[in-house]
């Protein structure tokens, strides 16, 4: 499915992507670099044989992080497969290490190749494929790798693992110690380095092209599958060249240590500590290797033989569990990320924006009395204010003339129904900044049936949907006040407008493909009014009864939507477009039914239309939306200069 | 408006859409369109909603793959082809929604019109070879450049996220001046803007107009369109109406009878 | 018995067993698009449950059972509206690790509670079986696990289709935002399909209980294993889910006779692998799912 759309996004923000705010992504500046060190220097000064030991270790898994963040937090690719590629590394490792013509680096360097080719095989078919099929990719040769090194560990008579000489440089050994730390850590500056520059130019920006969008990408000379595989084969090798060191460092490989969770605590470690990040790889790897032994040093405060005690390990493991959902629900762009945008520019930024605070939350009845009767000298004089003007919209059209104006009231003043909706000042922008409505005020009487005409991209349906109600998911700015039968209902969802009253008839999708007709009207609607309000369109339906929505034609599927949507009982019905697509004798059969659904008592009516015709003969008042802004509708044929 | 209308003989078609129909499931979104773009020419596709504008933008750039029907580009075939391929050719697009790349930094979005012209060489940029370096930093001047005659230079380092709509709308078209195509789709590049923001774009539409690259503009709004373009291409159902010099077209009675039925 | 008959009952259990766990997930994808890593966790869960009842609280079978199930649901429910609802809209990776998350922490939950050692809950339903016949014989556990299977899939397919709550989740499936307007209340519909995945999770978890002792890491791998079958018959489709269940687990009775019980895993993910690669939307399941 394209996702080049009209409009506004469904609304899924990427998680951690370093722009919680408008901040430019800095991959690691000089001075988290020095911070780094600085901590090395001190962990080797003052450290003890333990402290450094776990220093070590949080820097090896501090490098498989960074390949996950290569993988999944530059490049958006979701992988669980840390686990197997450092077991890949690590068990290369072991079994070339033995063989004198493999000193060090050469069975690192091996690890890497190996590595980075399972990324290549792993990486090919899921090339074109969802997100989450990858990482079932990877969830399996989690098991298979597994498998394959107990049964290698069993049948070589390994039962407990493999052992691993220590590192040897020009007949130095190493062990445990500072000396160790700081080899890793040239490792690790090193790896921070090259994949800095890589970020900060060509390649970084091809993959940031790709997580953000592949389909875009790919029609602006990206070249999506090459740079998705330089992604996958360079972490995957990355990844693996942490394994080996693993391998050396501990000593022992054992297929004890590759398990599922192994695995799932590199993904937590780039979660924790921020993706998109590498200070977040760092830190993460430090907050997740870390906190087990600060858990163990508390549980020494606890009486012996407590249950904090004894089931410590579950404990331990269960609390990564829960770390990664406190971070996926409240902090979403992990921590390192968050600490970095405490500076202030994040909120003046912000405020560049729009500056307004997102639409209040629906509340309840205001107890404001019915607004004055009004005509629709309200809504055009409203419109072209001087506000209007100073906020730039620059269009201009002449003031109603007086002759007009009178003709106007007329036809609505005629009635003493009261005031259903009011629309004051309503402005709407999308996510992305795009304006839709410009300061929009309307107001609808109960049984009143008004029309809304236009180009394309007028608003027309943002106007629509605003009233019907936006998913917090959208993230659509709304501005401005909305007053349906009293109660204010600007920030309200679809399912509340709906059960307030307002009921939208949808432009294109308007029906379910996989439900009958029969499901529409008894499941999803009322069948009893269904009948009894539209008793034609009823009579119509039932030779398509047990037909599929998604068989009918779309006349069809519009009778039937109109059908459920009257039968939900609504206040105010909408539909947006209803003639489009419609053979013109359809578009007559609807238009009756509509006039035949007006005699209802207190329904009001409002449509959409780029035909005037229909809009003309279907509704009392008819309006003109012109880019985002309401204006009076003349009633009369365009002319030539207007085209 | 000082470009000559109408097809001319002389000047060479750079883009031959033939024929092509485009159906998902049932619906027709594309049922026989043909027409020409010209070097140096502007065409505006107009048309109302499902009329088949972005399909037509999108089957020729290579999202979608039209069931019947050819499209040529300067000699190359481009059904069948994936759109980096499409792309590497000399077409370019911009986007109607802005979200698709909004984490990029201003300089950097644009960067990505220059793609060709860098190393594409990972461990070039990694152990920082001093070709890719200077490569580098020789395009980002050049972007700047690029950035300086749209007038959005003091924006280089922003993030597109933060900034107004209008803003990143005409970044987008920076992107494909910089990009140095020979075809650029414009999709819908007024949608989402204020009066006061369209002026702007207009202009920077006009910067790239003026380049003499061959345009499709797409866009809904007639005045804008008649501004820019010399030919119009007109649809409707997923079928041309008319197409021609922008006189021409609009005096068409058919496209008269289906643009003043509905609202301008 | 013979070995023929020892597949064919195997087979049989097993797959019901994955058919209960898939159709769970399936129902859960189609209608809120998460593909739950946690259903293994449930499985724990309402094993453990019905043990508790069952044997310690002395509850009789077909009681526990049902309260068992009953808190599954309620329990599943609950995740949602306390979790899921706030991840609405997240993208695909943030809820794959969000549900493993919750698989870690649930069984943690377990094992503080109930110790991480082995417990053999007593025999609850006859594990001998019942007589031979053409070399065929099957004990009444394993009879109860392919009824409850069957009326399970029956009953999810009754609802899904003939009622009123069917087909709004069908709706919400189907088209969400449309549904909202429609005035099906979505949230509560992802409520109830989580409470649905987690109670065919009980029930796996309970049948399992039957035949197996009760392990809170050694009964949750189920959860991981299940999506072999799931993929394999179509992530969106329950008739794939039982498909799929049943194939999956003739590969690994085959398996287990032909290699040994430790490849009885090992090979289910060569499937999962071979699937993902050769025909990733499954037997049953629609291909626009797969792409991007």
């Amino acid at each position: 499915m394209s996702t080049l759309r009209v409009g506004a996004k469904s609304g899924k923000e990427p998680i951690g992507i370093s722009g919680t705010g408008p901040r430019r992504t800095r991959p690691l500046g000089v001075s988290s670099l020095l911070v780094l060190i600085f901590v090395v220097v001190v962990l080797c000064v003052v450290g003890s044989e333990f402290d450094l030991y776990l220093g070590g270790l949080v820097i090896i898994f501090a490098l498989s992080a960074l390949g996950l963040d290569w993988l999944m937090g530059r490049t958006g690719q979701v992988s669980i497969g840390n686990g197997p590629l450092m077991a890949i590394g690590a068990y290369t490792t072991a079994i070339i290490s033995r063989h004198p013509w493999a000193p060090f680096p050469v069975p690192v360097i091996i690890a890497g190749l190996i590595g980075a080719g399972t990324g290549l095989v792993i990486a090919l078919p899921s090339l074109r494929l969802r997100g989450f099929y990858f990482a079932l990719t990877t969830l399996a040769l989690q098991f298979i790798v597994q498998f394959a090194a107990e049964t290698y560990e069993t049948d070589s008579g390994n039962f407990s693992g493999l052992t691993v000489k220590p590192i040897r440089v020009f007949g130095h050994s190493f062990n445990y110690g500072v000396g160790y730390v700081a080899l890793l850590s040239v490792i690790l500056v090193l790896t921070v380095v090259l994949l800095s520059n890589m970020y900060k130019r060509l390649p970084g920006r091809m993959w940031r092209a790709i997580k953000e969008s592949e389909l875009a990408a790919s029609t602006i000379q990206v070249s999506v599958r090459r740079w998705k595989l330089t992604s996958f084969v360079g972490s995957s090798g990355l990844i693996a060249v942490a394994g080996s060191l693993f391998a050396y460092y501990t000593g022992l490989v054992s297929s004890d240590t590759f398990t599922l969770t192994f695995a799932i605590s590199f993904v937590v470690m780039t979660i924790v500590g921020g993706m998109n990040s590498m200070a977040g790889a760092i830190v993460g790897a430090a907050v997740v290797t870390l906190s087990p032994q600060l858990l163990t040093s508390i549980s020494g405060h606890f009486p012996q033989g407590s249950w904090v005690q004894r089931d410590l390990p579950a404990i331990n493991s269960g609390l990564y569990g829960v770390l990664v959902l406190l971070v996926l629900l409240y902090l979403p762009t992990g921590i390192a990320p968050s600490l970095q945008n405490l500076g202030g520019d994040g909120a003046k930024r912000l405020r560049r924006l729009w500056g307004d605070s997102p639409a209040a939350p629906i509340t309840q009845k205001t107890g404001i009395p019915e607004s004055p009767p009004t005509n629709g000298l309200h809504s055009s004089s409203a419109t072209l204010s001087p506000q209007a003007q100073r906020h730039g919209s620059g269009d201009r059209s002449p003031a109603p003339s007086g002759e007009e104006r009178d003709e106007r009231s007329t036809l609505v003043q005629g009635s003493e129904a009261r005031t259903l909706l009011t629309i004051h000042e309503l402005a709407v922008k999308y996510a992305n900044g795009a304006t839709a409505l410009n300061r929009v005020s309307l107001s609808i009487r109960e049984n009143e049936t008004v029309a809304v005409v236009g180009r394309n991209g007028a608003g027309k349906t943002t106007l629509l949907r605003s009233l019907g109600g936006f998913f917090g998911t959208e993230k659509v700015r709304r501005r401005g006040s909305v007053i349906f039968d009293g109660h204010e209902v600007i920030g309200a969802t679809p399912v509340q407008a709906a059960s307030l009253g307002i009921v939208l008839v949808p432009e294109r999708e308007k029906v379910f493909p996989s439900l009958t007709v029969a499901e529409h009207l008894r499941h999803l609607g009322n069948a009893e009014v269904a009948r009894s309000e539209l008793p034609e369109v009823w009579e119509f339906l039932q030779r398509l009864w047990k037909s599929p929505a998604g068989s009918l034609s779309g006349g069809e599927r519009q009778l039937l939507a109109i059908s459920l949507a009257a039968s939900l009982e609504p206040r105010l019905l909408m539909i947006d477009e209803m003639s489009l697509g419609l053979a013109p004798v359809m578009i007559e059969r609807v238009t009756e039914v509509l006039l035949g659904l007006r005699q209802r008592d207190r329904l009001s009516l409002l449509i959409v239309e780029q035909n005037i015709a229909v809009a003309e003969r279907l509704a009392q008042r008819v309006l003109h939306l012109e880019n985002g802004e309401l204006r009076p509708g003349l009633g009369t044929r365009p002319v030539d200069g207007d085209l | 408006m000082t470009r000559p209308s109408g097809a001319d003989g002389i000047r060479k078609p750079v883009l031959k859409v033939s024929d092509v129909r485009l159906s998902f499931g049932g619906i027709k979104a594309l049922d026989g369109v043909s027409f020409e773009a010209f070097e140096g020419s502007v065409l505006g596709v107009v048309g109302p909603n499902g009329a088949g504008k972005t399909a037509l933008l999108n089957v020729v750039c290579g999202v979608y793959t039209p069931q019947q029907g050819t499209i040529t580009f300067t000699g190359h075939s481009l059904v069948g082809r994936r759109p980096e391929k499409i792309a590497a050719l000399g077409i370019g697009r911009t986007f109607q929604g802005m979200d698709h790349f909004s984490g990029f930094t201003v300089a950097d979005y644009v960067l990505l019109g220059r793609t060709p012209r860098l190393s594409s060489s990972a461990w070039g940029a990694a152990l920082l070879w001093p070709a890719a370096k200077r490569g580098e930093n020789r395009q980002r001047s050049e972007v700047l450049t690029v950035l300086e005659g749209c007038g959005l230079e003091a924006y280089a380092d922003e993030v597109l996220k933060g900034l107004p709509y209008g803003i990143q709308k005409q970044v987008d078209i920076a992107r494909v001046i910089a990009s140095d195509c020979q075809l650029v789709l414009l999709d819908e590049p007024t949608s989402g803007t204020t009066s006061s923001e369209r002026e702007l774009i207009s202009a920077s539409v006009q910067g790239l107009i003026d380049s003499g690259v061959a345009v499709l503009l797409i866009d809904h709004d007639i005045p804008f369109v008649r501004a820019h373009c010399d030919r119009l291409l007109a649809m409707n159902y997923g079928r041309v109406l008319a197409v021609g010099s922008v006189g021409d077209v609009l005096a068409d009675p058919l496209v008269r009878e289906v643009f003043l039925g509905i609202a301008t | 018995m013979s070995t023929f008959g020892n597949i064919l009952v195997s087979t049989l259990v097993q797959g019901s067993l994955y058919a209960i766990l898939g159709a769970g997930i399936v129902v859960l994808f189609r209608s809120t698009g998460v593909v739950s890593f946690a259903q293994g966790a449930f499985v724990v869960v309402g094993a453990y449950v019905f043990y508790y009842l069952n044997a310690r609280v002395g509850v009789p079978f077909y009681a526990a059972l049902l309260l068992a199930l009953l808190s599954m649901f309620v329990i599943g429910s609950l995740i949602y509206l306390l979790m899921f609802r706030r991840l609405t809209g997240a993208e695909t990776f943030v809820l794959v690790i969000a549900t493993l998350g919750l698989n870690v922490v649930i069984q943690t939950v377990v094992i503080l509670s109930a110790g991480v050692n082995l417990i053999t809950p007593p025999e609850v339903l006859s594990l001998a079986t019942l007589g031979v016949w053409h070399g065929l014989g099957i004990a009444p556990y394993q009879i109860f696990t392919i009824v409850a299977a069957g009326t399970l899939l029956i009953v999810l397919q009754l609802i899904l289709s003939r009622t009123r709550l069917g087909s709004q989740m069908r709706s919400v499936a189907d088209n969400t935002l449309l549904a909202a307007l429609m005035k099906v209340h979505v949230h509560r519909m992802s409520a109830l399909a989580w409470g649905i995945a987690a109670t065919c999770a009980g029930l796996a978890g309970v049948c399992l209980s039957l035949q197996t002792p009760l392990d809170p890491i050694g009964l949750q791998d189920i959860g991981l294993v299940v999506l072999a079958g799931v993929m394999l018959g179509g992530i969106d489709s329950v008739t794939g889910a039982l498909a799929g269940g049943l194939l999956l687990a003739l590969v690994q009775q085959l398996s287990i006779t032909w290699f040994g019980g430790q490849w009885s895993d090992p090979v289910s993910y060569l499937v999962l692998l071979g699937v993902l690669l050769v025909r990733p939307q499954g037997l049953y399941g629609s291909k626009g799912i797969v792409r991007l």
